[in-house]
């Protein structure tokens, strides 16, 4: 959902600001976020209840504006990228270790593939964050389906482990197959449709990758909906019980801390944003999210107050995927970030809201 | 004696007192060309093909009857181009009521003892020159023989000799495959892949007049075989052989499997002499039958490796 705030606020100078966090961390509480600096907008008015109205507007400053995803539409292949794995159904058929931030960019083969089953011409490259990965594969004829795989950290062919030579490396360790280790986190993945692949040369497919939801990051509540009665806005994330829905924004990034954008949905969606207390201090609607936003970085959901307290508010995805991929990744909570992927508070209170 | 151009041997005037002779009738049904006929429940129980424009009788070695045809005549007409005498007599060739088919009645006569009768049918008419030499009828459609049957004084009633068809064209359908091969350049459909399915190759044996030859008699020149004449081994199959064809004017068919890349050529080959010694004793030569392989097709074979670029994005 499109922050109807956020256009105001980007349409509007000198606006109210409040500022995210840029840790990455994937548990971003409120009080660890920057506070913005409220001030208000021209144009008071009285209500009729005889209290001061003002329009306030939050705008918040995204961390890697350049990944936005306006800008990378409609790929997403993060910038964090540092590995891409390619497999033909269950089998690894290439592997690439790539430097996006280099330049020029690289792109390394670590691992072309076995008889049946190979890459070519394997690189990711790309401009203004707009990046794509691409490989030839060479398989036999039939029925296939590919998948890709993308990683925060490079593969390496040998174990991580300081083991001596001697010894066998352990299979623990080994997230890919093939005497390949792989150490980070799943930024994204996807497969292509099943593929009846002819002899010789085949037109091109393309895999749309799901960004893997690893962390979050929460801005301070907006305004309530359609109430913009807000007497004295002195602290972030406060609401009134029975003062209507209040609307926080927040932005869903990857373990590399890339907003993920469609054209996929979440790998590991949905995303949730819930009351972790389970208090019932708020209720929260529209806190369920599927596919990522495309046009915009942010997402929002609405609170509203039920009753006084604190509430703890926390976004909670998946720990696998939720597509049954053709690779049969064994998946392990070295491949994906622990739920939930990040958590903040709101303050209800019963009555005016403090000075 | 050489088919289509049979020498006529004068009868020798008999020097004893006449031996006792009896007749015979020789029937066939010929369907008439392009009909509702042509099927093979029409044609059996002899293959006659529906091309016939000539037919010629022989006792033993000598030819005692030759007739030429013209089915698109309604009725059918038959013209007598040679018969020995004696109690021989003209072809009669009567439409059926359906009026797809013309029954045809050969009366032969010969001597009270055992004789083996042989027909031959052609495609072309034939000619009897000056000299009395009978010639042309092209490439035998089908021939057959009748005996050794003893013959009986008197009217030894009506018999049927049944034909077996020449196989003189193979015509293969094209082969189909589900698979499509390009080089980057050229693409290449209905191929084959080495290691990968089987693909049916079939092929309609005809006669020289492209009648695909029908039960009841087995092929004329058979057996009809197929192997790779290319000498590359790109083939697979279990020996393809026929010596029998189908009941309807249906393709026999054969399955293959790729196990080299590269382009194949599959030949039906027939026998360019009969396969049965027939009592006529007739000298064979490329003008009566058709050259062997009587067909080809060509079949690719390519290996089993595809590549395709694949963008992830």
């Amino acid at each position: 959902m499109i922050s109807a705030g956020l256009r105001r606020s980007a349409a509007a100078a000198g606006v109210v600001a409040l500022l995210t966090g840029c840790g990455g961390s994937s548990s971003a509480p409120v009080a660890a976020l920057p506070h913005g600096v409220a001030t208000t907008t021209p144009g008071l008015s009285t209500s009729s209840s005889g209290r001061a109205t003002v329009t306030v507007s939050f705008r918040i400053p995204l961390k890697k504006r350049a990944s936005s995803s306006a800008s990378r539409r409609p790929d997403y292949i993060s910038s964090g990228t540092q590995a891409v794995a390619f497999f033909d159904g269950t089998t690894v058929a290439g592997v690439v270790n790539v430097d996006l931030s280099s330049d020029p960019q690289t792109s390394t083969v670590v691992y072309a593939g076995g008889p049946n089953d190979g890459i070519a011409n394997a690189s990711c490259s790309g401009a203004d964050i707009v990046y794509t990965c691409t490989a030839t594969l060479a398989t036999t004829v039939g029925a296939h389906t590919f998948f890709m795989v993308t990683y925060d950290e490079p593969v390496s062919t040998s174990s991580p482990s300081p083991t001596p030579s001697s010894s066998p490396k352990p299979t623990a360790e080994r997230r890919l197959p093939d005497a390949l280790y792989e150490n980070g986190i799943i930024l994204a993945e996807g497969q292509s449709v099943p593929l009846s692949l002819q002899p010789g040369t085949n037109p091109g497919a393309t895999i749309t990758l799901n960004g893997v939801a690893a962390t979050t990051e929460f801005a301070e509540f907006e305004e309530p909906d359609g109430v913009v009665v807000r007497p004295a806005l002195r602290a972030p994330n406060q609401g009134v019980v029975g003062d209507g829905q209040y609307d926080i924004e927040m932005v869903i990034e990857d373990a590399s801390g890339n907003v993920i954008t469609t054209p996929g949905t979440f790998d590991n969606g949905p995303v949730i944003v819930s009351e972790q207390d389970a208090n019932g201090i708020l209720t929260i609607t529209a806190g369920t999210f599927t596919t990522p936003p495309d046009t915009s970085v942010n997402v929002d959901f609405f609170v509203s107050c039920n009753k006084p307290g604190t509430a703890t508010i926390q976004a909670t995805a998946n720990t696998k995927p939720d597509t049954a991929y053709v690779a049969r990744l064994p998946y392990n909570s070295s491949d994906y970030a622990s739920s939930p992927i990040g958590t903040t508070t709101f303050q209800c209170t019963s009555g005016e809201l403090p000075p | 004696m050489t088919v289509g151009t049979p020498q006529l041997v004068p009868t020798a005037a008999p020097t004893s007192a006449p031996q006792a002779t009896g007749t015979l009738s020789i029937t066939f049904t010929i369907p008439l060309p392009g009909g509702a006929g042509t099927g093979a429940s029409s044609r059996a129980p002899a293959y006659i093909s529906p091309n016939t424009r000539s037919v010629s009788f022989y006792d033993g070695k000598s030819l005692v009857y030759v007739a030429n045809i013209n089915l698109t005549a309604k009725p059918p007409t038959v013209t007598t181009v040679y018969s020995s005498g004696n109690e021989v007599r003209d072809l009669s060739c009567q439409m059926e009521s359906d009026g797809y088919q013309a029954v045809c009645t050969e009366v032969l006569d010969a001597t009270c003892s055992s004789h083996t009768f042989d027909m031959i049918a052609y495609p072309n008419a034939q000619t009897k020159s000056r000299s009395g030499v009978v010639s042309g009828g092209g490439i035998i459609l089908s021939e057959g023989e009748l005996g050794p049957y003893t013959v009986k004084k008197g009217d030894n009633g009506s018999h049927e000799i049944i034909l077996l068809g020449v196989a003189a064209i193979a015509h293969f359908a094209p082969i189909t495959t589900p698979y499509s091969y390009s080089d980057g350049t050229n693409t290449y459909t209905n191929v084959g892949v080495v290691g990968v399915g089987t693909y049916t190759v079939s092929a309609a044996i005809d006669d020289a007049s492209g009648a695909t030859i029908v039960l009841p008699g087995d092929y004329d020149n058979g057996p009809v075989t197929f192997s790779e004449t290319d000498g590359s081994k790109i083939l697979s199959f279990a020996p393809a052989s026929y010596t029998t064809p189908p009941a309807s004017p249906a393709p026999v068919s054969f399955s293959v499997q790729c196990v080299n890349p590269g382009v194949a050529t599959i030949s039906a080959l027939a026998k360019t002499k009969p396969d049965t010694s027939y009592a006529s004793k007739l000298t064979y030569t490329s003008a009566n039958y058709a050259s062997s392989p009587i067909g080809s097709q060509t079949f690719r074979c390519v290996a089993d490796a595809a590549s395709l670029p694949v963008t992830g994005q």
